[in-house]
């Protein structure tokens, strides 16, 4: 739990201070390097957990005020909603964009088309010593 | 007796007697504020950082549209005051001190300013707040927001 605390968030912590909309912030949390740090180091159920601890503070302090919404952005970034499915459920009343910003992250979510599928090479030519062609034509096929 | 302010709706309308949502937060700023004040000012040296105090009470369109009294974040409402308001688009160069622009990203207003002067080749500078930070007087581009699409407005009667 400390080393997820002790990762940077004070661009996002600028952010909020510069923050006019909520969709400001949003836009910027979707590009920030905490956030993506944050969810390729840790689990979904450590971001959870810490986004519940994160809750209990107070947001008298910049860095805590906007740490719910950076692991929120955390979780969006997960391969699986469940996580944020969760977070959405949480009590956050001294957050006042909470509710929005988690609502927009699984609106985002779901509007993207995510598809996974595995590619298996198909060599065409070999290589020949001689040839001035490339030394293969590999095709990968869906 | 202590009256213990917190957030409420200012009673606001548009021209056309429809309330505008806002919303005055008397909440003390976040420790660690004056520090973000100030490294704005390093990062945009050249506006003109007006000397008050980082507030949540208005943000930008509060002080574009609603005389520095609350806070007005969202799209509709911004919408709402420029139609029932009368505003008009206008080009950028015809843009003069007292007409209004505002910073569009996907339909989300997320800046706004009042136009205090043409410079001959800088074009309009702006007085603007920026979030729960300080007012600045500044160029257009030069500030935390995407300048790419903004838009001037007047009000002709």
């Amino acid at each position: 739990m400390n080393r997820l605390f002790d990762i940077d968030i004070s661009e996002a912590a600028q952010s909020l201070a510069v923050a006019n909309t909520p969709y400001f912030l949003l836009r910027k949390l979707k590009t920030d390097p905490a956030v993506r740090e944050i969810s390729e180091r840790f689990s979904q159920d450590e971001i959870l957990d810490g986004l519940r601890t994160a809750l209990e503070a107070d947001p008298t302090e910049s860095v805590n005020a906007v740490r719910p919404y950076v692991y929120l952005a955390a979780l969006s970034q997960k391969p699986s909603p469940e996580a944020l499915k969760a977070a959405t459920t949480l009590q956050a009343d001294k957050w006042e964009w909470y509710l929005l910003i988690a609502a927009s992250f699984l609106e985002t979510y779901f509007s993207i088309s995510r598809q996974t599928f595995r590619a298996e090479p198909i060599i065409l030519s070999s290589a020949r010593p001689t040839s001035t062609v490339p030394a293969s034509r590999i095709v990968f096929k869906a | 007796m202590h009256v213990i302010l917190r957030s409420v709706e200012l009673s606001l309308n548009t021209r056309r007697q429809r309330q505008i949502k806002n919303l005055l937060d008397w909440l003390p700023m976040h420790y660690g504020a004056a520090l973000q004040v100030k490294d704005l000012q390093k990062k945009y040296s050249r506006g003109v950082h007006r000397p008050v105090d980082a507030s949540r009470k208005y943000n930008c369109h509060g002080l574009t549209f609603a005389s520095r009294r609350t806070r007005i974040e969202e799209a509709a409402e911004i919408k709402k005051i420029i139609e029932d308001d009368e505003y008009v688009e206008i080009n950028r160069n015809e843009a003069l001190p007292g007409d209004v622009v505002v910073y569009y990203v996907d339909g989300d207003p997320e800046h706004s300013g009042i136009v205090v002067s043409m410079e001959p080749l800088a074009g309009p500078l702006v007085l603007s707040k920026w979030g729960f930070c300080q007012e600045v007087v500044h160029r257009i581009p030069e500030c935390p927001y995407d300048a790419r699409h903004v838009v001037f407005y007047r009000v002709v009667s």
